[in-house]
């Protein structure tokens, strides 16, 4: 279409300005298209797909400078809407990038007769002084927890990573997904891999293949226990979620201020995960509990769907008659997974109608998910009380920022059982199958079982770095400003003695700053010009005009005096010779003559300030 | 520019064409006291130049021809006995004249050089023991051809230093020339010029000229100069201090033509060349390819 337009430029000479109806037509198939692609236009992602068809028709009546004017002021108002859809670091890098190409466009329109050097510097200097003013902002402006408005977005939906839901392939799924879910700093010595199990949703429900969470969490206090145990702190930044989880490592104590703990040991997020978050979580490796389950949990943990898989039924009922306690069977079952030969693999075969049975007594080829479903299945058919826990299971340290990075590949899935002096414990039958997956990582299993475009080599040294250190900025960045939280903004205050500052009174802060500023700025600038009069306003005003003047590409030989430079300039830079000949006879008189009265040491002063040459 | 200026360069360019620059300088070292050296090949219009700026400054002119023969008597005056009283009566020279136009200058023995140049360093003269006062103002406007013409004397540089400014003419533009070619004898139009002023303004605008203000910064750059000429591997010698006062009064004068109250740097710049070169002798590695400009040469502090 551009192509065209150009092209219908070059031949006709002329730009092509399309008539009331054309634009009116390209509108509505414009509106037409949002619509049949994201629906109704009242969800902020189709509002902003329309905008940007309106300004692409703009686009083709633009004939003032004017209608320059209103392009760019969209265009900045169009780089802001991106920012409602994410605030990552490319997103920033690509405003970043924009800004000034705006700004520039915007100054080059407004004084047509400038360079494209000088218009360049000028955007570069004015974006330079905003910065700041940027700052103190970003420092300032009080920060809301929950977003002021809410439009209805399409988002979530796009979000990948671990859902309320397992079904057989649906972990093993994730596992080609680089997607950083969380990074993790520890402020305590780090636990070892094999410790580190990130709870994420618990599942309760089986209905067919499909494990689910349950649509409301279980009501009442987590179970009183007690931390046993090494003890692990660790400051959380986590990415948006669709999930509304606080990731943390087994067990956290208490949840952090912006979440809740339930009694299945989860931290509920109070509000949704749309925006990158840190918190500060600290967790043991243990919590011992004697509390029981309350009854409808047990009713839960023991709920089976009413047929299906009867060879894995009948097992389970064999163990169930030859055990004496609770740890036998559990400890027989996981015995089974040992004793076959049961193998790792990204791609099982699929399995028909009793997918369980199948598992266990056939194919034998499974992920995490096909372990952790079929022991739960399992322990639930013998009597023992149990549930799959999803969530994350190792990650990858990166040694530049001191970090652990963990990504969807990271996604795991185990279970817990509950033994009647122990409290809920954690069995992860994937552990006796290959332990390498829990003690080393994903990429230590699955590596070879991938081809090399879908999965980024770990192994190439080279590779790797390149990636730890895109992971350490897109962490830093997260942490340092995505991250400056209400929390942080608060504890930034209260090292200048503001304890916990109310939003209106960050509110009253940064607006008085905002107006003090200036205030200050000019109360500088006179004291300096007051100063400047008693001393030589020739050395300061000359040496602004020289320089001026030589920016703008006429510099001053060491032998000229201000009037043979003032009248070769003049010359050079027709359009502002009568100004630039008025700044040299004020200054040659001034230093010369010393005949100029106060009146005109002011005009001197007023001129060289607003003094601006074009451009040679 | 000042309408005296104005006035007398429009006078001037009545009869001498295409100088405009040189009669400014010229009226520069006359306004400030100050004896003209005027340079150049023959015929290019050297006296008429002198003639019609004694004319267009109202002053009266004598003319000397110096010769190889010429006697210091010739040119200051002599005593013969009165043949009445037989008492000693002194007959003034041509040198008792408001302007002197000593024509062809290095043509006379030194002996009649030093003569005239002492006369023009004391503003009197002394013959036969006793001292008298030249008349007020007093300029001398000597011509010479360049030296490599034969039969000349060549000034010695110390007695170029008594002339504030030396200047040369140079060929007249072509369409001044056809003038020159087509138009009136120069010396019947010369008649016809006459002075804007009286000899008792004329003094009054010395007066004015030497009030000219001179700033600090302005002495700054003019001892720049100065300095600059001292400096060991440049010049054969520095410019005397005599040559920086020179130099002061003629950058005073064109600002005073200028119109200025003060004196700028570009005054010093404009009358820069005519008063230092034939002062300065250039270190000889440097003969091929001639000096830069003095006045492009060092900065403005």
């Amino acid at each position: 279409m551009s192509g065209w337009w150009l092209w219908h430029w070059h031949d006709t000479g002329r730009p092509w300005f399309p008539s009331l109806v054309t634009k009116t037509t390209l509108m509505l198939i414009g509106l037409v298209i949002i619509i049949q692609h994201h629906g109704p236009p009242l969800a902020s992602e189709p509002a902003i797909a329309f905008l940007v068809t309106l300004a692409w028709i703009k686009l083709l009546e633009v004939r003032q400078t004017r209608d320059v004017e209103v392009m760019v002021l969209l265009g900045f108002f169009l780089l802001a809407t991106s920012f409602f859809h994410s605030q990552s670091l490319p997103l920033a890098l690509y405003a970043i990038t924009i800004t000034p190409l705006l700004v520039w466009t915007l100054i080059l329109n407004s004084s047509p007769k400038l360079s494209l050097s000088t218009g360049g510097r000028r955007a570069g200097i004015l974006l330079l002084q905003s910065l700041p003013l940027a700052g103190l902002m970003f420092l300032l402006l009080p920060r809301f927890s929950v977003p002021l408005w809410i439009l209805p977005t399409r988002t979530e939906v796009a979000k990948t990573g671990l859902g309320p839901s397992m079904t057989p392939g649906s972990i093993s799924r994730l596992i080609v997904s680089n997607r950083v879910a969380f990074r993790v700093k520890f402020l305590s010595p780090a636990p070892k891999p094999a410790q580190m199990y990130w709870r994420g949703p618990v599942l309760w429900q089986l209905s067919g293949e499909t494990w689910r969470a349950l649509d409301i969490p279980l009501p009442g206090p987590p179970p009183t226990s007690k931390p046993m145990g090494m003890r692990w702190v660790q400051e959380v930044t986590m990415e948006p979620s669709a999930l509304p989880l606080l990731f943390a490592l087994e067990t956290p104590d208490d949840a952090p201020s912006a979440g809740r703990l339930n009694r299945d040991g989860q931290i509920m997020a109070i509000n949704p995960n749309h925006a990158p978050r840190r918190y500060t979580v600290v967790s043991h490796a243990e919590h011992f509990s004697q509390e029981p389950p309350l009854k409808h949990e047990r009713r839960l943990a023991l709920s089976l769907p009413p047929s299906g898989n009867p060879r894995a039924r009948a097992l389970a009922s064999g163990w169930h008659r030859n055990s004496t306690s609770a740890e036998e069977i559990v400890q027989a079952a996981l015995n089974y997974f040992a004793v076959h030969s049961f193998t790792y693999s990204l791609t099982p075969p699929p399995l028909g109608k009793d997918a369980i049975d199948g598992f266990l007594f056939l194919s034998r080829r499974g992920f995490c998910e096909h372990f952790a479903g079929a022991l739960t299945f399992l322990l639930r058919a013998s009597g023992i009380m149990a549930r799959v826990v999803t969530g994350y299971q190792g990650g990858t340290f990166n040694p530049l920022g001191d970090h652990l990075t963990v990504r969807d590949a990271d996604a795991h899935a185990w279970v817990e059982a509950w033994l009647p002096q122990r409290g809920w414990v954690r069995l992860d039958p994937t552990s006796f199958i290959a332990p390498t997956r829990v003690e080393q990582g994903i990429h230590a299993v699955i590596d070879g079982q991938l081809d090399a475009f879908s999965l980024m080599p770990t192994t190439v040294t080279s590779l790797r770095l390149g990636r730890n250190a895109w992971d350490l900025i897109e962490y830093e960045w997260n942490r340092l400003v995505i991250g400056f939280n209400p929390d942080k903004q608060r504890a930034f205050w209260s090292t200048f003695g503001l304890v916990r500052p109310e939003t209106w009174e960050l509110l009253l802060v940064m607006m008085g700053s905002v107006m003090v500023f200036p205030f200050v700025w000019t109360l500088v600038a006179r004291i300096r010009s007051a100063f400047a009069t008693d001393d030589d306003p020739y050395r300061r005003l000359y040496a602004q005009f020289c320089r001026k003047l030589a920016r703008a590409g006429v510099p001053r030989h060491p032998w000229e005096a201000p009037l043979t430079y003032g009248r070769r300039a003049a010359t050079l830079l027709p359009g502002s010779s009568r100004e630039i000949m008025l700044l040299a006879t004020l200054c040659s008189r001034w230093r010369y003559e010393q005949s100029l009265s106060p009146g005109q040491i002011r005009l001197w002063k007023h001129k060289t300030r607003m003094f601006s040459p074009g451009h040679k | 520019m000042s309408t005296f200026l104005t006035q007398m360069l429009l006078a001037a360019e009545t009869v001498v064409l295409g100088k405009r620059k040189q009669m400014e300088l010229a009226l520069c070292c006359l306004l400030a006291r100050g004896h003209l050296l005027i340079e150049d090949v023959p015929g290019v219009g050297k006296t008429l130049f002198a003639h019609v700026l004694a004319r267009v400054l109202g002053l009266k002119l004598q003319r000397i021809q110096f010769t190889s023969d010429l006697l210091p008597a010739d040119i200051v005056g002599f005593s013969i006995p009165n043949q009445k009283d037989g008492r000693l009566e002194f007959h003034p020279g041509p040198i008792f004249s408001q302007v002197v136009l000593a024509d062809e200058i290095n043509r006379a023995t030194p002996k009649a050089q030093s003569a005239l140049l002492e006369a023009m360093e004391e503003h009197q003269v002394t013959t036969d023991g006793s001292t008298r006062n030249l008349p007020e103002p007093f300029f001398v406007i000597a011509t010479q051809n360049p030296f490599t013409s034969t039969g000349t004397f060549r000034l010695p540089e110390s007695q170029l230093d008594r002339f504030l400014m030396r200047i040369t003419l140079g060929y007249p533009h072509a369409s001044a020339e056809r003038t020159l070619l087509t138009g009136e004898d120069r010396r019947h139009l010369l008649n016809q010029i006459s002075s804007p002023f009286d000899p008792t303004t004329l003094k009054e605008i010395m007066i004015q000229v030497s009030a000219v203000t001179v700033t600090e910064p302005l002495l700054d750059y003019l001892q720049a100069v100065i300095a600059h000429t001292r400096q060991p591997g440049r010049y054969l010698t520095g410019l005397s201090p005599r040559a920086g006062m020179a130099l002061l009064a003629a950058a005073k004068a064109h600002a005073f033509l200028a119109g200025r109250k003060g004196v700028v740097p570009e005054d010093v710049q404009a009358v820069l060349p005519a008063v230092a070169d034939h002062r300065l002798v250039p270190l000889g590695h440097n003969t091929g390819n001639p000096q830069q400009p003095l006045a492009t040469v060092v900065a403005i502090p």
